[in-house]
């Protein structure tokens, strides 16, 4: 098996960079790109490297209906999540400590709270129901007086289904508690607006958007000033947020990223949209599938299915010619069944049976079509000698 | 994912396993089984039997494709073993041959008892 041979449906783990995005930043690199320091405003070089994170800092605030000035470039969503997490609940830790999430966040938000838990700190798990949706009844009655975050994801990584960020964003405000919203899957897929949405943190990275990885950037809101505790210092970068010299080859291609995936997000949507549904009749025909998930409420390009009496690791070997993950591909090297679908309710063997499938940019008919004749044979051989469902073979 | 976690022995049986399915219950048949889905791996072996030996072994596995090549070599190796045989068979023989990770080793164990079971139930019914 070869990346040549290998259809990639792991778009929600990574994107290939877009060619347009690599030429740009192909362009900075070169010794008549942009080789200063974007801090050296006292010389040409840095300046034309300055211009270049600024226009980049525009096209990421355009895409979120967000001031240039509210982007702070991080090293992607991980960080983002950190720097909210941490800097809300240490900047407030003398009014508050407690913070509000979900049960089935990514890693990168789930390990800082529970690191503030050891800390010291208080935070509410909220339980989705078992369609993965967070109901915001739920948030509101989880807020208490000493509340000085909530944190949830836009759309889920596993499963792809879509919060009601704006309804949740709505209550927070009314209370008056900071709102973070990790956007990582949602960028380039669902409209963003950090007003309309009441977000006043919200985690970007490029590398899910066609972009380079590495890079991404968190919004901070301005108005009125919200306290952030920097988790990193040095030279004073990114108003005192975030120090240390400005990737500008990384900026550029993520700044590029999220023009062209705003540009082109209705038709990339309706494409993949319209593939996902082709891809879901496909498996569906099956039979002994589900699909994990709100049925309505997710983003185009993501499918996560449990597959009965069929073992995961045989799956996925099974179907070596796709590239898919088991879960969640950060945690997919554990044994542990994926605590996402654990937590919708799902038995430990279904969660372990489960692939998910995340189509973008790049996906064709043809290589959809490829698919769904893989798992359709691969499941049944896999199943015709699996003990629930095996024939009994007749004595002669 | 690459083919490194697995050896070619391992693949070979993955992509064609031996003797799958399962006999009918029949005065000559014996069965026994091990495991359980939910803890990722279960056994169920039926052989054909006729004097001391067994004349057919079929297995169905619910497992990693280490279990489904364990299954499959087991089926290879024991057509025309003896009670003794079958009691001698341990988890080892599978273990070099398909170079099990030691982290799964305790699957060998599961299909080790399905074994024992078997020979058990044909030990009762002589």
């Amino acid at each position: 098996m070869n990346t040549a041979t290998t259809i990639y449906l792991d778009y929600a783990a990574t994107t290939p960079v877009d060619p347009r995005v690599a030429d740009a930043m192909i362009e900075c690199l070169r010794p008549s790109g942009a080789q200063g320091n974007p801090s050296s405003a006292g010389h040409e070089f840095g300046r034309r490297a300055r211009g270049l994170c600024e226009k980049a800092r525009a096209q990421v605030a355009a895409a979120i209906g967000a001031r240039p000035e509210c982007i702070v470039w991080t090293s992607g969503a991980t960080e983002s999540d950190n720097l909210a997490i941490f800097g809300v609940a240490r900047f407030n830790a003398d009014r508050g400590r407690h913070l509000v999430s979900s049960k089935t966040e990514h890693k990168a938000v789930i390990d800082p709270l529970k690191q503030l838990e050891r800390e010291g700190f208080e935070v509410t798990w909220l339980k989705p129901e078992a369609d993965g949706i967070v109901r915001p009844e739920q948030v509101r009655a989880a807020l208490r007086a000493d509340t000085q975050l909530v944190s949830l994801m836009h759309v889920n990584n596993e499963i792809g289904v879509v919060q009601d960020i704006g309804a949740i964003g709505a209550i927070c405000r009314e209370r008056g508690v900071a709102f973070h919203v990790d956007a990582a899957q949602s960028a380039g897929k669902l409209p963003l607006n950090v007003d309309a949405m009441n977000v006043d943190l919200l985690s970007l990275t490029a590398h899910k958007i066609y972009g380079p990885k590495g890079i991404g950037a968190l919004y901070v809101r301005r108005k009125p000033p919200l306290g952030l505790k920097p988790l990193i210092y040095g030279g004073g970068q990114e108003y005192g947020l975030r120090s240390g010299t400005l990737a500008t080859h990384q900026i550029v291609g993520m700044g590029l990223a999220f023009e062209i995936a705003e540009r082109e997000r209705e038709q990339d949507v309706e494409r993949i949209g319209a593939l996902r549904d082709k891809l879901w009749a496909g498996i569906a025909s099956i039979g002994d599938v589900e699909l994990n998930g709100h049925p309505h409420d997710r983003v185009a390009g993501l499918l996560n299915i449990s597959f009965r009496g069929v073992e995961g690791e045989s799956l996925q070997f099974a179907l070596r010619e796709l590239a898919v993950s088991a879960g969640s591909a950060c945690s997919s090297a554990s044994e542990e069944a994926s605590y996402v679908l654990r937590a919708l309710g799902r038995s430990d063997q279904l969660a372990q049976s489960s692939l998910r499938f995340s189509l973008g940019r790049f996906t064709t008919p043809e290589q959809v079509e490829t698919a769904i004749a893989a798992v359709k044979r691969e499941v049944t051989r896999l199943r015709s000698f699996s003990p629930q469902t095996a024939n009994v073979e007749k004595k002669s | 994912m690459s083919e490194a976690p697995y050896n070619p022995v391992v693949i070979e049986h993955f992509g064609q396993p031996r003797n799958v399915g399962r006999f009918a219950a029949a005065d000559d048949v014996i069965a026994a089984s091990a495991g359980d889905p939910e803890q990722g791996v279960r056994f169920d072996l039926s052989a054909r039997v006729q004097g001391d030996r067994i004349v057919a072994l079929r297995f169905e596995v619910y497992g990693c494709p280490h279990c489904i090549a364990a299954g499959s070599l087991l089926s290879e190796r024991l057509q025309g073993a003896t009670l003794e045989e079958l009691r001698r068979w341990t988890w080892r023989q599978a273990a070099d041959e398909l170079e099990f990770p030691p982290e799964k080793r305790g699957r060998l164990l599961v299909l080790e008892d399905a074994v024992r079971a078997l020979a058990t139930e044909w030990q009762r019914r002589r």
